[in-house]
């Protein structure tokens, strides 16, 4: 699939959705109710009907610069490649050991290695084999409709009307409330889907860079 | 408790007290020492524990990082992780073995992170329990875990593992055992031992200690688990029992300890120096001690020596001491006493030994004096005389004049004396006797004849002329005897004898001494010669001559006792019988000799000798009252006669109680017995007496008769004597015949009897026997009566 057809395709369904699709409100409440903020979380919606095997429009790129993975989280459709320029002064050694993606780009510094194409959904792990405080997610999902929330961005853009079974990720989230939310998406009808955690917020495993401070919140 | 009394001298004391005293000082030093060391000793211990304790605890934390370190990098080992992330066991396992191998760990182990084994290495399966599990999943960090196996007790170091998000865990485990312990015991030289105490009884994981079934390591145990924290002396071992740093289970325990024989021999050895050392130094200060106590008692050794002589009389000792200024004053205070004693002591000695009134020595100062010249006398050829001096009429002056003026002639007396020569030795005797000793030198010249000489003319004593006289006894050394006091009593003697004599003066002689020694060892003597008949009779027969001379028979003989003495041979009558008169031992010899002679007489009489028996009689046996009951119970034993019997009285022994004697002698004559009187003509011869005598025979004197030839004035007195004795009724013997002229002279005088030498000396029984059958036995004897 050449990068051309990928993002014609991508246009063809932004067409189509721009006159039926919808948007979906994402709400994150504790147990209790309270909003919750999750910065970067993941939330993908699986059609059960509209097949997932379109073809990746875009090519994305995980940086490391400043001895850190940037985006520390971030969400490809599947088949999507990513190149992982290396932005720093020293060599990396980038891998994942994940089932989805097991690679590795042995040291490299300013020739860019070659994209490696995630095939298979799930999530990847990505580390550094030289600094070991460097960390990334890359969560590898077989759908189109995809986002990541942030404070300006609490909705899921662009949903075909549909059933989904919307899902939300993140490293923090406990495993129990990874589980998918059911949504229905109508035509011309606002849908607010609700994530109810019943579990506390991990915190992430996100081992400090030397000389570096992280705030788990941040993110 | 007494001491021995030489232990009570100052000396001893003084030196005991230091030694004490030193004693106790050393006492008190070892015991401070002692305690100090061993202190000093425990401490060290202790803090020997403590410092051993920090010591393995930071070992413990500095290979704790080590080894996390290692797991660490192990954990991040490129080939590990690939091995990891290839999630295959066998693959992981090698991987481990490998890595442990670098690491000289004993098991390494994979585990996912709730810690559930996925994959080992190595010699022993550990598993993981909950404590650790709990811990695994609270924290990502690497830890370390004390872990039991199935065979042992381990240190595992957990790294997680992280591809790049934690997977798991890598396991290095490594052994905690005995020779972990050894390694910590080389490094502190303690004993180490890993506890596990979570038990009943506290388990041993791993010990440099002997282990066996002995009680002493359990009880060491369980007394340290009770005290856990604190040392305790257990067993001989200081120890400190400690939790395990890092150990999730506080049962794991260290247990460090130190037994303390070791150290202590060693400090025992040294503490054998110290005490030697201090031993030394006793003896040292013994030494010192002793002659201090010399130095201070040696003067007063001396003044008790000074003392001691003091009181044996000797003043001369001087001490000199050379010491304190006590002592030396105390010394001269001493001498100066000794000086004043020696001579109050002269005073009283010479008023002890000398007479008050004439200055002379009295009896006992003057027997001292005389025994002390005769000391010198005694080595050479020195003669001396003792001379008693008594004072005729002095009494008398004395009663006369008053004794104060008695007193003054007196002294007059001894004053006079004492200048006739200064050798002589003069004493008051008391009374009116002086004593002298004269040495027969030339100087002393006859100082007998000037002392009597002085009492020739009169004394003057205030205008009044005293004539005195003076009589003297004299005795000679070593003519006499060689004591002072035995001479003196010999002068005294002859004094005694010139007083007697009306001589001016009398030379002792023995034979007068009825006290000489040598008789009153006869008397004693006598009695025993008594009693085992060592006498023995001697007779001496009485030739009858009244009917001439022709045809003249013995018919009496006169029993004389004669005594021979074992030692010195024949004793004369003379010699005993006086000091048996004095003795009384008389009358026993009188019973034996009138025994002997009657027993005598049976003998003769048996064999056809008829002869009577005369036994003298002295003046004791006259006033006994007991000779008729003897005469008539020997008579009557052995059957005689009393005619048979004559006995024989002088007549100075009826002097002394003629009554008496006269009864007793009348008592005799009616018993039938004869009488005779004997010696008659010397001493107290009277005829008033004589004519009451109931006796039967006179027997005049030897004196009279030995020279009766020669003497007409004795054949004058012997002849008219018989003549008395014819006229008062008596027979006449007469004794002392020494010559045939005279037996003829007394046959004229018509005498009765006639005894002496010349007719036979006394003869012992079997010679008179003898004799008698020579010259008479063969005729036939007629009795005479």
């Amino acid at each position: 699939m050449s990068l051309f057809s990928r993002l014609y395709t991508g246009l063809l369904l932004a067409c189509f959705c721009a006159a039926a699709n919808a948007s979906i409100d994402i709400a994150i409440t504790s147990k209790s109710g309270t909003p919750v903020q999750l910065d970067q979380a993941i939330v993908y919606a699986v059609a059960h009907t509209i097949p997932t095997d379109s073809a990746p429009q875009t090519e994305a790129t995980i940086v490391q610069r400043d001895l850190q993975f940037d985006p520390y989280i971030s969400v490809i459709q599947r088949n999507t490649q990513v190149i992982f320029p290396n932005r720093d002064n020293t060599s990396h050694h980038v891998y994942s050991f994940s089932p989805a993606k097991s690679f590795e780009l042995p040291l490299y510094k300013k020739q860019l290695p070659g994209p490696v194409l995630f095939d298979k959904s799930g999530l990847v792990v990505l580390g550094c084999n030289i600094h070991d405080w460097m960390l990334a997610y890359l969560l590898v999902v077989d759908t189109p409709f995809f986002t990541q929330l942030s404070e300006g961005n609490q909705q899921l853009v662009d949903v075909p009307p549909g059933k989904y079974q919307l899902h939300l990720w993140h490293p923090r989230l406990h495993k129990k409330d990874l589980a998918p939310v059911e949504v229905e998406v109508v035509e011309g009808q606002p849908l607010t889907a609700t994530f109810k955690l019943t579990h506390k917020l991990k915190s992430a495993f996100r081992p400090e860079a030397p000389g570096q401070q992280f705030d788990d919140d941040n993110y | 408790m007494k001491l021995p009394k030489q232990f009570c001298t100052l000396r001893w004391r003084i030196f005991i007290s230091f030694f004490l005293l030193l004693l106790g000082l050393q006492w008190v030093t070892l015991t401070l020492t002692y305690k100090a060391s061993r202190e000093n000793l425990d401490q060290t211990i202790r803090s020997q524990l403590l410092a051993a304790q920090r010591l393995f605890d930071s070992e413990w934390q500095s290979s704790n990082q080590y080894l996390q370190r290692s797991v660490d990098t192990i954990a991040k080992d490129w080939s590990f992780r690939e091995a990891v992330g290839s999630d295959d066991p066998d693959t992981i396992s090698s991987v481990l073995l490998n890595h442990s191998g670098r690491i000289a760990a004993d098991v390494a182990l994979f585990t996912d992170l709730d810690g559930n084994p996925v994959a080992q290495a190595g010699k022993s399966i550990i598993a993981l329990g909950e404590a650790q599990r709990t811990l695994m999943q609270q924290s990502l960090n690497s830890q370390v875990h004390l872990v039991h196996s199935n065979n042992g007790f381990y240190r595992l170091v957990l790294a997680p593992v992280k591809l790049p998000l934690p997977v798991g865990w890598v396991g290095m485990a490594f052994a905690i055992d005995d020779n972990h312990a050894l390694q910590f015991k080389q490094l502190t030289n303690l004993d180490t031992s890993y506890l596990y105490t979570g038990g009943a009884t506290p388990t041993p994981l791993a010990t440099t200690l002997p282990i066996t079934e002995d009680s002493s390591y359990s009880s060491l145990l369980t007394s340290v688990v009770r005290n856990a924290g604190t040392i305790v002396n257990v067993g001989g071992s200081l120890a400190l029992l400690e939790p395990m740093p890092d150990a999730d289970s506080p049962h794991f325990q260290i247990l460090l300890s130190q037994p303390l024989e070791p150290l202590l021999s060693g400090f025992r050895s040294q503490w054998m120096e110290l005490i030697v050392l201090l031993i030394v130094g006793a003896l040292l200060t013994v030494a010192v001690a002793y002659f201090v106590a010399r130095s201070i008692t040696n003067p007063v050794q001396q003044l008790l020596q000074a003392i001691g002589n003091v009181g044996t009389g000797n003043y001369s000792s001087v001490i000199s001491v050379t010491g304190s200024s006590e002592i030396n004053a105390l010394s001269e205070e001493f001498n100066h006493m000794q000086r004043k004693v020696a001579l109050r002591e002269q005073e009283i000695v010479f008023r002890a030994s000398h007479d008050s009134i004439t200055g002379l020595y009295n009896q006992a100062g003057f027997l001292r004096a005389v025994e002390q010249q005769l000391k010198f006398y005694s080595h050479g050829s020195a003669k001396a005389d003792i001379v008693v001096l008594e004072v005729k009429r002095l009494q008398d002056v004395k009663h006369t004049l008053g004794h104060s003026l008695g007193d003054k002639l007196l002294k007059q007396i001894s004053e006079q004396l004492q200048e006739i020569s200064t050798q002589i030795v003069l004493c008051y005797l008391g009374n009116d006797s002086f004593a002298a000793f004269v040495p027969q030198t030339r100087q002393a010249g006859n100082a007998l004849e000037a002392m009597l000489n002085q009492f020739k003319h009169p004394f003057q004593l205030q205008g009044i002329s005293i004539l005195l006289g003076a009589q003297a006894g004299v005795a000679r050394y070593p003519e006499h005897g060689d004591a002072a006091d035995a001479l003196l009593r010999f002068a005294e003697i002859a004094l005694n004898e010139a007083t007697e004599k009306r001589a001016p003066w009398m030379l002792y002689d023995p034979e007068h001494d009825s006290h000489s020694v040598f008789r009153l060892a006869l008397l004693h003597e006598l009695s025993n010669a008594i009693k085992n008949d060592q006498l023995e009779l001697h007779y001496q027969p009485k030739l009858e001559i009244r009917n001439g001379l022709e045809g003249a028979r013995p018919t009496q003989v006169e029993a004389l006792v004669r005594w021979i003495h074992p030692e010195h041979g024949f004793v004369g009558p003379d010699q005993f019988i006086p000091a048996a008169e004095q003795s009384g031992l008389i009358t026993e010899l009188t019973e034996w000799v009138i025994d002997k002679a009657i027993q005598q007489s049976k003998s003769w009489q048996q064999q056809g000798i008829d002869l009577k028996v005369a036994v003298n009689i002295s003046a004791a046996d006259l006033l006994s009252g007991d000779l008729t009951k003897v005469v008539s119970e020997r008579l009557q034993a052995h059957g005689v006669a009393p005619a048979r019997l004559v006995l024989e009285v002088t007549e100075s022994a009826v002097v002394e109680d003629p009554e008496k004697a006269v009864a007793l002698l009348n008592r005799l004559k009616i018993q039938g017995v004869g009488l005779s009187v004997d010696d008659y003509g010397t001493g107290y011869s009277s005829l008033a007496q004589l004519k009451q005598l109931p006796v039967h025979e006179l027997k005049i004197d030897r004196e009279f008769i030995s020279e009766i030839a020669a003497n007409t004035s004795d054949a004058l007195i012997v002849q008219s004597t018989i003549n008395l004795g014819h006229r008062m009724g008596m027979v006449v013997t007469a004794e002392g015949i020494e010559d045939e002229a005279s037996l003829k002279m007394l046959e004229r005088f018509s005498c009765d009897f006639a005894q002496g030498y010349f007719i036979s000396k006394p003869l012992p029984a079997a010679q008179l026997e003898q004799w008698w059958q020579e010259h008479y036995g063969a005729q036939p004897v007629e009795s005479k009566g």
